[in-house]
């Protein structure tokens, strides 16, 4: 059997079948919405443009209606308040409100100036929209009512000041009469009746009936009141007059010219206080003491400025016969007789002093029969004559203690003012000499003379003799300045303690001090651009002594004359001696050689430099000395005891032990 | 105050003048779209019926390629059949002879299978092509209509802002 091939229907390669598609409507139903979309907007923003159109015109309403309350406060405040001038140069407009008498009356002003506005036809009411009108009135209306309230206020008001200013210009007139007839009792009491009528009428306006009736008798009341209350009024309005009057007398009685006419016010014012009710009175009554006073004290005070003695007293005088011609009683007259008594002291303390003075600088003073001037010398002459004495004593005393200065330094300067050196019969002849001629005080004399004694008995006359001479010499410029008369006594003007020479002291001062160097280091900066070899300063660690001289200004006193004169004389007894002389405990202490010592000692005056203070030099020498003689002493009760026999001395028992053992020996 | 105005009308007149402006954009941009899609549909559909020519076409040259091969297929049947010692002849009874006849019935009938299939496939082709045709003019439609909205939107939205500018200015200038 044969193959028979087969076609199949695969091996055609057949085509696909496409399926059908559909159509999308979808942009469609998006052009749709969108165009809803659209159509929306455009009724959206049409309501949107009518809103606006409303607030556009409820804006111009406002607008409107602000534009007319403004319209019509501006001319309402020009009508109350005034307003700058209408046309250049014209005087301005006056406002309702300062419309005094005259003017007329404020609220038909005011209602005139509504009325000019409000009917206006090219005013802005005329023009203005009905609604804005509507608006508008419900705040004119608060606005207007409020101005012509204001403008009824006015006229109220004005109305009332009138009536007072009339009232109170005839109180014023009645009270002038009243014032000006002080002095006058019955025409006084005719004005203050008319014054006091009209003060109660001013009061009492509202409740009279008939204001213009003249006579206060025919007065007819609104009230029943009315009399009794216009009664009182009245009595109070005489009572207040009685005390403007009292016062017044008081106020002219203070400044009347002469005392008569005070006198006469004080007692009219008095008299017056006195019918015056208790308050009214004590206050009256308390002025014209017041007035009295001031008036007595203003006589008082003219007193103590008088510079004439005598008119001073009699002014006092005076001042007390107005105290009393013033009817002045208790303390015021009292203060016024104590005061005029303090002027009396006072002019008698004044007239003592002239007279005090006038002794003293031997002018004439007559007292004459002046009781004043009299009891002045009486008091000024005891009072002069001690002074005189007080003056003698402090002389002599100056004297005796210059003299004391001048006769231990053995100087003299005789009546040419040459200085001499005086030896110590020269000293005792001055000093009697001084004594007989009064210039020194029996004491004084005493004291210089047991000095000279003293010298004298000590056997050291010459040297004292060469050493006064020697600092005579020295301060001899200095001394001549300070006496006169030939040393009689002190130039006038002079202290007897004080200085005769300026002196400097140079002390020496010695301290350990650090050793510093200077070392070099080379030429740092390069030795081509110039300059020197840089330094540099170092402690070397070490410890040197360094001397500063301390230079002190020191002043050489009448009484340091002695002083070194004793010195110079205690140097030769030191002499050869161990003495701190410039009284340095660190130094150590030198052997005194007097020669030397002194000539330094008076060469350093001469030149007025000390090299250590006079007292520390004093003090050391003084100081040697008394160790010599403790020394001596010691040395001395040693020889005693040694030759009595005795063993209390140190350093001689070995000896006396020895005796005794061979005593028992 | 002026300034205050001047400000007000100048900003209004650059926010209508930018709205509008941003709206025509718009519009323009909605119709160019509209366009374009339409096009492409119509293009799209151009190309279908051309597919469903080209069916056509195809089927009529499988058709003949089949009918070759069937025809070469049944001599070497024939052959085939000559070469085991059967009789070619006319009868139409032989076997070889009745195998032939099944052979170009079957061939006539695949033949007539491939047309029919290009038919239906030419026939759907067509049928998108109308559909794609009908999407653009729909798609050309929607974009007038969206072109319309969004013009409409803009006018309004420029009047409202010349609407706020007015009133600004009202406001400022009475002030």
């Amino acid at each position: 059997m044969p193959t028979v091939p087969m076609v199949r229907q695969d091996d055609w390669n057949g085509v696909q079948i496409p399926t059908v598609m559909s159509a999308d409507s979808a942009p469609l139903a998006r052009g749709g919405q969108s165009l809803a979309r659209g159509i929306a907007d455009m009724g959206q923003a049409a309501a949107h443009i009518a809103g606006v159109m409303d607030r556009v015109r409820e804006r111009k309403i406002q607008e409107e209606e602000l534009s007319l309350v403004d319209s019509w406060r501006s001319a309402q405040i020009g009508a109350w308040d005034g307003r700058p001038a209408d046309a250049p140069g014209a005087e301005p407009v006056r406002g309702v409100k300062d419309w005094g008498e005259g003017d007329g009356s404020a609220v038909e002003a005011m209602r005139e100036t509504w009325k000019a506005w409000r009917d206006d036809p090219e005013g802005p009411y005329a023009k203005a929209s009905p609604e804005a009108r509507r608006r508008a009135d419900r705040v004119l209306m608060a606005d207007t009512a409020r101005a012509f309230s204001l403008a009824a206020q006015k006229d109220v008001a004005l109305s009332e000041a009138r009536r007072r200013t009339a009232a109170e210009a005839s109180l014023a007139t009645a009270e002038r009469a009243a014032s000006m007839y002080a002095r006058d009792d019955a025409l006084f009491t005719g004005a203050a009746a008319d014054a006091a009528d009209q003060a109660a009428r001013l009061k009492l306006g509202r409740l009279i009936a008939n204001p213009a009736e003249p006579d206060a008798e025919k007065l007819v009341f609104k009230t029943e009141h009315g009399r009794a209350l216009y009664g009182a009024l009245r009595a109070e309005a005489l009572d207040r007059l009685g005390h403007e009057r009292a016062r017044t007398l008081v106020q002219d009685a203070g400044t009347a010219e002469t005392e008569a006419s005070a006198a006469a016010g004080i007692a009219q014012a008095a008299r017056v206080a006195e019918t015056l009710p208790p308050a009214l009175r004590a206050d009256a009554l308390s002025a014209l003491e017041t007035a009295k006073a001031k008036r007595l004290d203003g006589m008082l005070g003219a007193a103590r400025a008088e510079p004439d003695l005598d008119k001073r007293e009699r002014l006092a005088a005076a001042a007390e016969a107005a105290a009393k011609s013033y009817g002045a009683g208790g303390k015021l007259l009292g203060a016024v007789t104590e005061e005029a008594g303090r002027i009396r002291a006072a002019a008698q303390g004044e007239e003592n002093r002239l007279a005090l003075a006038a002794l003293a600088e031997g002018r004439p003073y007559e007292p004459g029969d002046n009781p004043r001037r009299q009891a002045a010398l009486k008091a000024a002459r005891p009072k002069y004559e001690a002074a005189q004495a007080r003056a003698r004593q402090r002389t002599l005393t100056g004297n005796a203690e210059f003299l004391g200065a001048m006769i231990g330094a053995g100087a003299w300067v005789d009546a040419e003012g040459n200085v001499a050196a005086l030896d110590l019969d020269g000293r005792r002849e001055l000093l009697r000499a001084q004594l007989d001629a009064g210039n020194i005080r029996i004491p004084d004399y005493l004291a210089q003379k047991a000095r000279l004694d003293k010298i004298e008995a000590s056997g050291r006359r010459p040297r004292y003799e060469r050493a006064a001479a020697d600092v005579s010499a020295a301060l001899a410029e200095e001394i001549k300045t300070l006496w006169t008369d030939g040393g009689a006594r002190l130039a006038a003007g002079e202290d007897p303690a004080r200085k005769i020479l300026d002196y400097t002291l140079a002390e020496t001062k010695r301290e350990l001090v650090p050793e510093v160097e200077e070392v070099s280091r080379g030429y740092t900066g390069g030795i081509l651009f110039g300059g020197g070899p840089a330094t540099q300063r170092r402690e070397t660690g070490r410890l040197v002594e360094r001397e500063t001289v301390v230079k002190r200004k020191r002043e050489l006193l009448a009484s340091d004359v002695a002083k070194v004169i004793d010195l110079l004389t205690a140097a030769d007894d030191a002499d050869g001696l161990m003495a701190d002389i410039d009284g340095n405990p660190a130094t150590p202490a030198e052997r005194i050689d007097a020669r030397a010592y002194k000539a330094r000692l008076i060469a350093d005056i001469k030149a007025r430099q000390l090299a250590v203070d006079l007292d520390t030099q004093a003090a050391a020498i003084y100081d040697a000395l008394s160790g010599r003689r403790r020394e001596q002493a010691v040395l001395e009760a040693r020889a005693i005891t040694r030759a009595a026999g005795l063993g209390f001395a140190a350093g001689t028992g070995t000896e006396d032990d020895d005796l005794e053992d061979d005593d028992a020996d | 105050m002026c300034d205050l105005v001047s400000v007000a009308i100048a900003l209004s007149a650059t926010a209508v003048a930018g709205t509008l402006a941003g709206t025509g954009v718009s519009v323009y941009a909605s119709q160019q779209q509209g366009k374009f899609q339409k096009d492409m549909a119509n293009y799209q559909a151009d190309l279908a019926r051309q597919r469903a020519e080209l069916a056509g076409q195809n089927a009529e040259i499988q058709a003949a390629r089949l009918a070759e091969q069937r025809r070469m297929a049944t001599a070497a049947g024939m052959t085939e059949f000559a070469a085991n010692g059967m009789l070619i002849d006319g009868d139409p009874n032989s076997a070889p002879n009745v195998w032939e006849q099944d052979m170009a019935a079957e061939t006539a009938w695949q033949q007539e299978e491939l047309r029919t299939q290009a038919m239906y496939e030419a026939w759907g082709l067509n049928a998108n092509a109308s559909m794609l045709k009908a999407e653009g003019g729909m798609a050309r439609k929607g974009a007038i209509l969206e072109g319309w909205g969004t013009g409409l939107s803009g006018i309004g939205e420029a009047a409202g802002y010349a609407a706020d500018g007015y009133d600004r200015a009202q406001k400022y200038g009475s002030n």
